[in-house]
């Protein structure tokens, strides 16, 4: 089965244990205004252009076939209304200022560049972490090559905000869920994410009911979860799963605005946290959880 | 013992300025026409002017004794010449090969002292040569004798009383105890270091050498002599670096390589680990902590080895026994000699008690001078004329320059820590080792392979561009084509990525090289090797554009790391691309270097 990538992070230090190498698939039914991965998004390829890389040479004008990329003068224009996506200017481009995100591939031909790095990930305690994205919307694709990497036993990570209330069919594939808790208000969740939070809460009972291992993944954006209310409801989930390890609280970056603008979007950029913001957010989850718990 | 003083007096020291006992003693040397001496007497009568006129510092905090008088040069000092060469005429150089850059077999030393030393060499003094050979080496060791008792006296005037004990024996008897071994290494270290003058005199297996005076009961106490032992071995080449502005003395920003550890080494496990220890109190650059490891290490080994590599920055490398020594033993090494591998200053594979000459060669020019070769039209044709230009440049080194040179007898202190010069009472310069080896390192190997995976995508897959084009485009320097610039720069395949595209490249060139100059052994073992130092630098400072995209005049690429610039995959896409090199012929050591995008 063939599933769509959007990119594979070696050497990845912060998506599970050890030394991991982190699988991004593309498609995402959630929009959260934050996201640093919005080439994920769109289930299908994309083009990222990135102005400052850009030397006019237009050799992309010359190989585009829909006439969606123009170099006028000293200007560089890219019609995307034109654009069919195949990905030949891209390809023409000398410098990597266009960029063409999807690639199709084969299970199996994914997993044989995964174990790449298997001595790596047995030295280290490690493994394969699939993100995205939203991994569960190619939940086939996933389901075939975390099969593949458990009978190659390599520990496997599922980074998923449960969308979809399939999440449990993995388990016993999956190593270790981290599960991203966007809001803990519901009419917040749905008015920030575009979906509801309840199915994704039953989801992750669910997987706790099959015994799966989750860590809490918990981004804390300023002036939008930033409260002792959102704190208290990731508390209360922390404490009433059984096999959850830990809760990570990830702080705001604003690394995906460069990706935003190279998408010719627009993406809202939010203030850091305050290193007192953050001591005092986490002070109140330790008081409220034994769950092991600290910032990402 | 005060660390933070002596670290701070190492870190406060005036590097501008040289031992001028010494130089004083060179120059009334020099002026006296002693440099129109032959070398054996030159050198004999330089080093005892020398030794007899070293006064005998102590600081009022020194353990161990034995340091140099420095003060402002009374001359201009000139420019240091690239490869540390000291900054003026030094009678007691020769050719540059007995300057330093040794594996120094402590033990002998240790075990019967210099003079238990000069009676074997005697004893096998057979010719008039080899006789006069004994006479001038005896000379040379009564005055480290009388150097040794100078000391004796000023360590007991200071109230140093283990000091003055050890030095009454030490170094022409043999050491009584941990400290009077180690007392003895480090006055036979300043000698050479500093009056002879040289760099990096390796320490080698010290560890092994010292072992037979090392009792676990008296850590404490021989943790504190180590701590000693390793803060003079900061005092002396000061701080600044082969690339920077450093001291004017012969021993300026010497590498002193210390192997610890490994297959052979098990009993000295106690001491390596208290080596460790020392080493990260000191927290200073010297020495060079070279730890073996394999396998089947103690597991208590390992971690202390990636403690300390964690904590000391810069200053520990590692290398693989179960590469190296099968390595060794396949390219000439006995088993004994490839067991007791070392390293010495340039990461030369030596053994104890060895000295490898070194060459360093500009892998991108020789593929150059085959690219422009009109005659090549295929890779078949392009790689097997690379591997003929190779091979005539590397044949260079066949035949033994020390043994060609013995008709002048020649002599220098070291000699009798060296394995082979005592047994055949001959000079390291006249042929005394037991075997003679020479280090091929082998530069800019992924600007080789980098350009190989450029020619074959642009001109015989891509078919972009003829060969011929492709030579009036490098030729030219990439002038007036920026777009087929930034497309090999950007877009074709690159060592340093896992991308087999371009790492077969690397490992085919890596291969031809090291096939190279293994094929030129015979009267000497040549080893090959990736590492570069900074000739990466200066050749390519002299090398027009490669196909890579490499400009004229800009780097080669460092050792056997990837281009600057190119690895963009990650560390562990680096690894493996790394192990894509031949590293069968080659040291265990991978002087990779991860560019900023990775870290």
């Amino acid at each position: 089965m063939k599933g769509l990538l959007s990119d594979i992070q070696r050497f990845s230090t912060r998506d599970g244990p050890g030394i991991r190498t982190t699988v991004f698939l593309k498609g995402c039914p959630l929009r959260c205004p934050w996201c640093h991965n919005r080439e994920t998004w769109e289930q299908r390829p994309s083009l990222l252009y990135y102005e400052k890389d850009c030397v006019l040479c237009g050799a992309c004008a010359a190989a585009c076939p829909a006439g969606a990329q123009r170099v006028d003068g000293k200007r560089h224009r890219f019609d995307r209304a034109l654009c069919l996506r195949c990905g030949a200017c891209a390809e023409s481009c000398p410098t990597g200022a266009l960029e063409m995100r999807g690639e199709w591939i084969e299970a199996s031909a994914l997993v044989e560049r995964l174990l790449r790095d298997r001595d790596y990930y047995e030295e280290s305690g490690g493994g394969v972490t699939f993100s995205g994205g939203e991994a569960l919307l190619q939940l086939g694709f996933v389901k075939e090559c975390l099969a593949l990497l458990r009978a190659e036993k390599v520990h496997t990570c599922l980074d998923t905000s449960g969308w979809g209330g399939r999440a449990a069919e993995l388990c016993g594939l999956v190593d270790l869920y981290l599960w991203d808790v966007k809001h803990t208000d519901a009419a917040l969740h749905e008015r920030l994410t575009g979906v509801p939070l309840p199915p994704i809460l039953q989801s992750l009972r669910e997987v706790d009911a099959r015994g799966g291992s989750t860590r809490l993944r918990c981004p804390i954006i300023p002036t939008v979860n930033d409260t002792q209310a959102h704190i208290e409801g990731i508390a209360h989930i922390a404490n009433n799963l059984r096999h959850v390890q830990a809760v990570d609280l990830i702080p705001y970056h604003d690394l995906g605005l460069p990706k935003a603008s190279a998408l010719g979007e627009e993406a809202p950029r939010f203030a850091y946290l305050t290193e007192e913001k953050r001591g005092e957010l986490l002070g109140r989850l330790k008081a409220l959880t034994a769950v092991p718990c600290g910032w990402l | 013992m005060d660390i933070r003083r002596f670290r701070q007096m190492i870190f406060d020291k005036d590097e501008s300025k040289g031992y001028i006992e010494r130089e004083a003693a060179i120059d009334a040397f020099l002026r006296e026409g002693g440099g129109a001496l032959p070398q054996a007497e030159r050198y004999t009568r330089a080093l005892i002017r020398i030794l007899d006129s070293l006064s005998t510092p102590i600081d009022e905090g020194d353990l161990l004794v034995g340091r140099m008088v420095e003060g402002a040069l009374p001359y201009e000092m000139e420019p240091v010449p690239a490869g540390g060469k000291s900054h003026r005429d030094n009678p007691l150089k020769v050719t540059g090969r007995s300057a330093g850059h040794q594996s120094l077999n402590y033990a002998p030393l240790l075990e019967k002292g210099l003079l238990g030393i000069w009676e074997e060499l005697n004893k096998n003094a057979q010719t008039p040569a080899q006789k006069r050979y004994a006479v001038y080496i005896r000379e040379i060791i009564e005055a480290v004798g009388r150097f040794a008792a100078r000391y004796a006296s000023a360590a007991e005037r200071m109230g140093k009383s283990r000091a003055a004990e050890a030095l009454r024996q030490v170094p022409l008897h043999p050491a009584r105890d941990f400290f009077s071994a180690v007392q003895s290494v480090w006055l036979m270290e300043l000698i050479l270091s500093c009056a002879v003058g040289g760099r990096d005199f390796a320490y080698s297996r010290l560890d092994l050498a010292l072992l037979p005076f090392f009792d676990p009961d008296e850590a404490d106490d021989e943790k504190e002599i180590l701590i000693a032992f390793l803060l003079k071995s900061n005092e002396i080449g000061g701080l600044g670096s082969e690339l920077d502005v450093h001291m004017p003395v012969p021993c300026a920003a010497t590498n002193i390589y210390l192997m610890l550890g490994g297959r052979g080494a098990e009993d000295a496990l106690p001491l390596d680990l208290l080596f460790l220890e020392a080493a990260q109190q000191v927290e200073l650059p010297q020495p060079v902590l070279a730890l073996r490891q394999s396998a089947g290490a103690d597991p208590a080994w390992l971690t202390a080895c990636a403690h300390a590599a964690q904590r000391l920055h810069g200053q520990v490398s590692l290398y693989n026994d179960d590469a190296l020594i099968p390595n060794l033993q396949a390219l000439g090494f006995t088993p004994e000699q490839a067991l007791s591998y070392t390293m010495s200053g340039c990461n030369r594979a030596e053994y104890v008690g060895h000295q490898s000459s070194d060459a360093f060669h500009n892998c991108a020019a020789w593929l150059l001078e085959v690219f422009y070769d009109e005659s090549v039209t295929t890779m078949e044709e392009l790689l097997a004329a690379f591997s003929k230009v190779a091979r005539r440049e590397l044949q260079r080194y066949v035949g033994n320059p020390r043994v060609d040179a013995a008709a002048e007898l020649r002599v220098n202190l070291e000699s009798l820590l060296l394995t082979g010069c005592v047994e055949k009472c001959r000079d390291i310069e006249n042929g005394g080792l037991a075997i003679e080896t020479v280090v091929h390192n082998l530069c800019g190997v992924a600007t080789v392979a980098d350009s190989l995976a450029a020619i074959e995508t642009l001109v015989f897959e891509d078919k972009r561009l003829s060969l011929d084009q492709y030579r009036a485009v490098v030729r030219g320097n990439f002038e007036g084509q920026t777009a087929l610039l930034l497309h090999i720069k950007n877009r074709l395949p690159k060592y340093g990525n896992d991308d087999e595209r371009a790492d077969k490249w690397a490992k085919i060139a890596g291969r031809i090289l090291a096939e190279a100059c293994i094929a030129q052994s015979g009267e000497r073992i040549h080893i090959p090797s990736f590492y570069s130092l900074y000739f990466h630098q200066h050749q390519g400072a002299e090398t027009g554009a490669t196909p890579d995209g490499r400009l004229a005049g800009e780097p080669l690429s460092e050792n056997q790391s990837p281009v600057y610039g190119c690895d963009r995959e990650g560390p562990t896409a680096l690894l493996h691309s790394v192990s894509a090199l031949p590293q069968a012929p080659d040291r265990g050591r991978t002087a990779g270097r991860a560019g900023p995008r990775v870290l």
